[in-house]
């Protein structure tokens, strides 16, 4: 979820700040030549992620594949998002200028986290290769919501009610991105397996 | 190289195939315009959805807090003005959404300006209360059209989509001419 301008506590966002900077900075200094087109790709699937929009009862969730995006870019999902989120910011308005630090963290640290728990579980065939695709997916969005929760939090007791209203709200979002997540990582293996950095293993 | 990252657009085609169910994200709007004596706000969501029982605080430009209230079932709610001074409507909803929306005073004294130009006798109605209707009836025209304004310059458009796509490959391009410079130099220094 974007976090627009004026929720959160200047600590937070101070924090959120550096802990994006860092982020970017071990991306950017992981990030070789011939990963940047997959890089930008993803980044534009984030940029429009937050348009896909699943129709479900009264409402209606939106994708945010922070945790298949972590899984196919590691400690690289923070440029992409930085970049993703700064766009949604400047041409659709989505979150804040103050809050971009905070919500660069929010998405892509649990795409790193996916990551680090998953990344040598990925070369799994058949079945295993969705369940970790879908266990990483859920993860992503299990992680983003927990850390907003605690920004909340942190940012004063009053958004205690607040913070157990989006712990639910995730409930459903985590199902759909675990299902489109096991079958992009599913289809990757078998069609592009050296998108999951497995060129070694495949040819 | 090419090719995998020419199949990587395969979470493209999935953005695509997608599309068509996207409306808009979950972006908290609010409006509010006078009518009569009473200023009615109104919130809701990208998606169109009301914003139920959202917190709407009524501040001057300083940021006192001059009135609260909570929308009803409807997204909606009315009041008195607090004060004839340029109000700032901030909305927010449980789960942090937020939203701001400023009423010029010149709208809560509106009933109160002289008219821009003089009226002739003959387009008076002899019924004052027929006239009085009209004005009402034009009033709520404008402030629909005013919403259908406000929401128009909110909503996400393709050129918004285009350019941002656009901004992405750019940078993307320019990230691997750097990259690819630098490669390039270790190679000859080696």
């Amino acid at each position: 979820m974007h976090i627009p301008d004026g929720v959160l506590s200047p600590p937070v966002l101070a924090a959120g700040v550096i802990a994006t900077a860092l982020g970017t900075y071990a991306g950017l200094r992981k990030l070789d030549y011939e990963d940047v087109p997959r890089v930008g790709v993803i980044a534009a699937a984030l940029f429009l992620a937050s348009l896909m929009h699943v129709p479900l009862g009264p409402g209606s969730v939106h994708l945010v594949l922070n945790g298949i995006a972590g899984l196919l870019l590691g400690w690289s999902v923070f440029p992409a998002f930085l970049v993703a989120l700064l766009l949604q910011l400047l041409l659709f308005g989505f979150g804040g200028l103050t809050s971009l630090g905070v919500n660069t963290f929010n998405m892509a640290a649990p795409g790193v986290l996916a990551y680090l728990l998953f990344r040598n579980f990925l070369r799994t065939n058949g079945i295993w290769s969705f369940a970790f695709g879908a266990a990483g997916s859920a993860i992503g969005i299990v992680g983003s919501a927990v850390i907003l929760f605690s920004t909340l939090l942190l940012s004063g007791s009053e958004f205690l009610q607040t913070a157990r209203i989006v712990l639910l709200a995730h409930v459903p979002i985590v199902i759909i991105e675990g299902i489109v997540g096991g079958f992009c990582i599913s289809y990757l293996r078998r069609v592009r397996p050296e998108m999951l950095s497995l060129d070694t293993q495949s040819h | 190289m090419f090719c995998s990252s020419r199949h990587s657009a395969f979470l493209l085609v999935i953005s695509c195939i997608l599309f068509p169910l996207a409306a808009e994200a979950h972006k908290l709007n609010v409006f509010a315009y006078v009518e009569q004596d009473r200023v009615n706000v109104e919130a809701y969501f990208r998606s169109g959805a009301k914003a139920q029982d959202t917190t709407i605080l009524v501040c001057d430009i300083e940021g006192n807090v001059l009135l609260r209230t909570k929308t009803d079932s409807e997204g909606v709610c009315s009041f008195l003005a607090p004060a004839t001074t340029n109000l700032r409507i901030v909305a927010s909803t449980a789960d942090g959404h937020r939203a701001e929306y400023l009423l010029p005073k010149e709208e809560l004294t509106v009933t109160d300006a002289p008219l821009k130009r003089p009226v002739s006798m003959s387009e008076i109605p002899s019924n004052s209360r027929e006239l009085q209707l009209q004005v009402e009836q034009l009033q709520r025209s404008v402030n629909q059209l005013r919403k259908d304004l406000a929401q128009a310059n909110d909503a996400v458009t393709v050129q918004d989509v285009v350019t941002g796509i656009a901004f992405i490959i750019g940078l993307t391009g320019g990230g691997a001419y750097i990259l690819s410079r630098r490669s390039r130099n270790r190679t000859y220094d080696s």
